[in-house]
């Protein structure tokens, strides 16, 4: 629980009961961020009297930043191939450095002046095979007789679960943070 | 006018011969090296040891020759973190015979209940821009009964995080570890420490330790023999961060007027730190609990205010401890 102690002299700390600690109002003392992180989440419950505005801005500042992070962190995580499904080649067409020639051997450019090149299929993203589904693992009974089995490959499990939780932040982010990113 | 001149024989054989001088590995590198600076990065010259209290002698937080029960985050031993993950753990400060014959003291993080989780003792780094970018080559003596433990960057690492390749064999002895990385152009946190875990939280039981001793971090790729400082010197680099002391005070006060007493700093602290009374206040007369707080009008990094309400007309006197903290 804390409360804010402010002397006769003007100047004001953040007291904390449980630990008899004074914290001075400086974002770089690590006790100051706990206070923040206390703030974000267990709100006034943490406090003895009402949170001053300044720190329930910093607070507000700090979970504002985090939520941007983890957002940001969900986006790229999702926007990364299923390790599941594998992933499909894609080709797109750009000019080489050939400049294409009419019949008579002339160089070619289009209605602006610009040299019309030759066009090549261009690999941009390689394919990538799907993970097998399930592997093999050998499990020992308590007679230590080894037995093979098949078993969820423990990469896509990794990569669903992470998936699922990069899903759940996403749809827990307030609007003025994806707004934001 | 004919001016004859002669030149000194070379012998060929002779010349051939010095090119299969026996060299070692560091002695190819050195004389490979290009620059002066890479001679000096090669050998660690100067000033090498960017950790502080790497060698455990400092200990301002208490006496942990027995072992103390430490929870995640905490600081023990001066500027050394424990980061724990699933189980408890208790610290220790031992003094041992390393196997190159030197005596170290050391710090000693055991778990005392088993879980799935992670065991590190880690130091923050106070990060300057000199430190992007550069190869560091961390270092420790480490023993252990668990084949997990390895050295870890967190923050500083290119991706952020790195473990070294080496870990400990497991036997209950002492081994040497090291493992240099590049820095990554621009962080914010720089984290190093002993981990014992495999890349992601291992199967711990009660009882399965880490031990370090001579944890050295320095520039360059070579593990160089740990730096030894000075005991005062080692506590004042502490300093920064934390420190203790105890308060005195007497004399004659007015009722409902405030007694106040300024202390200085030893050194300019890293931060305005936390202020904490340790215990009660002791031979209080005629005057109210003590409340720490920065000297007005200043940043707080170099002097605290002890300040106290005299309850009545007269004599005061007390006495109490006090910790400043400044960690990161």
């Amino acid at each position: 629980m804390f409360n804010i102690n402010t002397s006769e002299l003007g100047e004001s700390n953040i007291y904390c009961q449980t630990h008899n600690h004074w914290i001075p109002l400086d974002p770089a003392n690590r006790h100051y961020q706990e206070v923040l992180d206390a703030i974000i989440a267990e709100g006034a419950a943490c406090f003895d009297g009402e949170i001053p505005a300044e720190l329930q801005a910093a607070a507000d500042e700090k979970q504002f930043n985090q939520q941007l992070v983890a957002y940001t962190n969900a986006i790229e995580k999702l926007a990364q191939y299923v390790l599941a499904d594998g992933r499909e080649q894609v080709t797109e067409m750009q000019d080489s450095h050939i400049q294409l020639t009419d019949s008579d051997g002339q160089l070619q450019y289009d209605s602006d002046g610009s040299p019309i090149y030759e066009q090549v299929e261009v690999i941009t993203v390689t394919a990538i095979e799907p993970l097998p589904a399930t592997v093999t693992e050998t499990q020992f009974d308590s007679d230590g007789e080894a037995t093979v089995v098949e078993v969820p490959n423990p990469l896509i499990t990794k990569d669903n679960e992470e998936r699922a939780a990069a899903q759940a932040v996403i749809d827990a982010t307030p609007q003025a943070v994806i707004d934001a990113a | 006018m004919v001016v004859k001149v002669t030149k000194p024989e070379i012998n060929v054989r002779e010349k051939i011969s010095e090119l299969d001088k026996p060299s070692s590995v560091a002695g190819e590198a050195m004389l490979r090296a290009e620059t002066p600076q890479e001679q000096f990065n090669l050998i660690g010259a100067g000033r090498r040891n960017i950790l502080i209290n790497g060698g455990f002698t400092v200990s301002q937080r208490g006496d942990y020759t027995t072992a103390a029960s430490t929870s995640g985050g905490s600081y023990s031993l001066d500027r050394w973190n424990t980061d724990i993950s699933g189980v408890t753990a208790t610290i220790q400060n031992n003094t041992v015979d390393l196997p190159n014959g030197t005596e170290a003291k050391t710090a000693k993080l055991a778990a005392t209940s088993s879980a799935t989780g992670y065991l590190q003792l880690r130091q923050k780094i106070e990060v300057e821009s000199w430190m992007q970018k550069r190869d560091v080559t961390l270092s420790a003596w480490v023993k252990s009964n668990s084949t997990y433990p390895r050295l870890r960057i967190e923050g500083a690492a290119v991706g952020s995080n790195e473990d070294g390749t080496q870990t400990h064999s497991g036997n209950g002895g002492w081994e040497f570890l090291t493992f240099t990385t590049t820095l990554a152009d621009g962080f914010g946190a720089f984290h190093v420490g002993v981990v014992l875990w495999n890349g992601s939280t291992v199967s711990i039981s009660s009882g399965d330790y880490i031990e370090i001793a001579n944890v050295q971090l320095e520039l360059g790729k070579v593990a160089t023999p740990f730096e030894h400082r000075s005991y005062g010197e080692e506590l004042a680099l502490c300093q920064r961060y934390y420190w203790t002391d105890h308060l005195y005070g007497q004399g004659y006060q007015q009722a409902n007027l405030d007694y106040s007493e300024i202390i200085q700093h030893p050194v300019e602290m890293r931060a305005n730190p936390t202020r904490t009374l340790i215990g009660s206040l002791n031979y209080s007369s005629n005057l109210s609990a003590l409340i720490l707080a920065s000297s007005p009008g200043t940043n707080g990094k170099n002097f605290t205010r002890a300040y106290g309400r005299a309850t009545g007309n007269g004599y005061i006197e007390f006495g109490q401890a006090f910790s400043l903290d400044a960690e990161l």
